[in-house]
């Protein structure tokens, strides 16, 4: 309040006029204060002149901007307190651009005695809600069925790779169905699951060495509809060059999952060298516009070096997640490993896309709308986080 | 030569899937998978018929099939 460059006056008012009533409004305004307005419906399609000496009638908005004297001003004050159609008289306000101001430096979130940093930064541990009755499907490598910090947990599993069971014989499927659904009190080593108690649908679309196919894709997403999962998580893509058209087919798959309660969540893709100045745009197929694409952030809350950025008007990171030195599950014997990608984002963001899920309700649209109303700013190009850092409700 | 594709169906399309497969095999391709949920079909055609797949009643787009999606070795350390 004492900062002279905040607040302030500029010795005009504004009068509020009544709707529809604009025409009577002005007249009024002549009649009890003998103020001649101008009115910009009276300008045609010319530049108004902000500075005519009794004021100006902006028709569009039903709003006079006029200069007073203390008796107008009093006069118009008593207009106002009557009913006719001058509904409002406020002084006008000095406004001024807005500026930023420096943000303070996030504290870092590295005490992993109880929860993994990602865990922490999306403040999924101060979250009452935990997933449960929300089905969360992950397409990816499959899953270590059999690894003890799941036993007990609902589990649905489906091949879509010919020859292989759902077996993750590669790791990153198992260490971002962890990430999205996993414990937070495992026998060993930090929680690290965002929506503990969702159920778990395991699609497998990516082979043992990791290599999968539109057929196979498409249809875990089919079934993750079918089986009325609200959230897919999605780490996988291919890069795309600058300017590349997204795919229709994705898009129009995406339009109907979510025309059928189904929101797919996708990583970004880790193409960028940041370090080299080299931002690569969002690979496919998060570049859908109806396809939430997911950027990685580090525990300091910098963009990670290798996460895609907004590079065309379309195909633009949409929300980011913790995505460096991310501890989650791995098959055994391991049991657990610590890995980097905007893959790891991704099952933080579908984790707590579970979450919003079972605490209000929402599904598709609404569901991505509450993702990002809820997302943390942060004080980083737009271009790479978009909306911010996802936060549990 | 041949070329892996994904048709999608329109939203009549996807009310007479059967019928548009029917068109889609006379029209010269080869269906490998329906895909109902979605209203994608995924299969191939030559050259020569890429044409007349895209022309089927209930068809609204054919794109190709996106080369193989690939991951990092596990031991990478950025996936």
């Amino acid at each position: 309040m004492t900062n002279p460059r905040q607040g302030g006056t500029t010795g005009r008012y504004l009068v509020l006029m009544a709707d529809d009533s604009v025409a009577a409004a002005t007249r009024e305004l002549s009649n009890v204060a003998g103020i001649n307005a101008v009115s910009t419906a009276d300008a045609g399609g010319t530049d108004v002149d902000f500075g005519v000496p009794d004021g100006l009638v902006l028709h569009q908005l039903g709003v006079a901007v006029v200069n007073a004297d203390p008796d107008q001003v009093h006069a118009l004050a008593q207009a106002a307190a009557g009913h006719g159609p001058i509904e409002l008289l406020e002084a006008e306000r000095r406004v001024y651009a807005i500026s930023a101001e420096p943000a303070p430096d996030p504290v870092p979130a590295a005490d992993e005695s109880l929860f993994t940093w990602g865990l922490q930064a999306v403040g999924a541990q101060l979250s009452t809600a935990t997933g449960e009755g929300i089905r969360l499907c992950v397409l990816d490598t499959g899953f270590d069925v059999d690894h003890p910090d799941f036993a007990g947990r609902a589990v649905t599993t489906n091949s879509f790779v010919q020859g292989e069971t759902v077996q993750d014989g590669h790791g990153h499927g198992t260490h971002c169905i962890g990430t999205s659904c996993g414990p937070r009190e495992p026998s060993t080593g930090p929680g690290y699951g965002v929506a503990y108690k969702a159920e778990i649908y395991a699609g497998k679309v990516l082979s043992n060495r990791g290599s999968g196919s539109d057929g196979g894709i498409l249809s875990g997403i089919a079934w993750a509809i079918t089986n009325g999962c609200p959230v897919v998580s999605m780490s996988l893509g291919a890069a795309t060059r600058p300017g590349d058209a997204y795919s229709q087919t994705y898009e129009t798959v995406a339009k109907r999952a979510m025309a059928q309660g189904t929101m797919i969540i996708a990583a970004a893709g880790n193409e960028s060298r940041r370090q080299n100045g080299q931002i690569n745009p969002v690979g496919h197929p998060a570049n859908c516009p109806s396809i939430m694409a997911v950027g990685a952030v580090d525990v300091n809350m910098a963009v990670a070096w290798f996460s895609c950025g907004t590079v065309d008007r379309v195909g633009s990171v949409d929300i980011v997640g913790p995505g460096v030195d991310v501890y989650s599950s791995w098959p055994t014997p391991l049991g657990h490993n610590r890995i980097s990608g905007t893959s790891m984002a991704t099952p933080h963001v579908a984790g707590v896309a579970a979450l919003t899920a079972q605490a209000t309700g929402a599904r598709s649209w609404e569901l991505w709308a509450r993702l990002s109303q809820t997302a943390r700013r942060l004080p980083l190009l737009s271009t790479d986080v978009a909306s911010g850092l996802v936060q549990a409700p | 030569m041949t070329h892996r594709i994904l048709v999608t169906l329109d939203d009549a399309g996807m009310s007479r899937v059967d019928e548009v497969v029917a068109s889609l095999r006379a029209a010269g391709m080869e269906i490998e998978q329906v895909i109902e949920p979605v209203g994608t079909i995924t299969g191939s055609a030559p050259d020569s018929a890429l044409e007349a797949v895209q022309e089927v009643e209930g068809v609204d787009y054919v794109e190709p099939e996106q080369a193989p999606y690939q991951l990092p070795d596990p031991d990478s350390d950025v996936q």
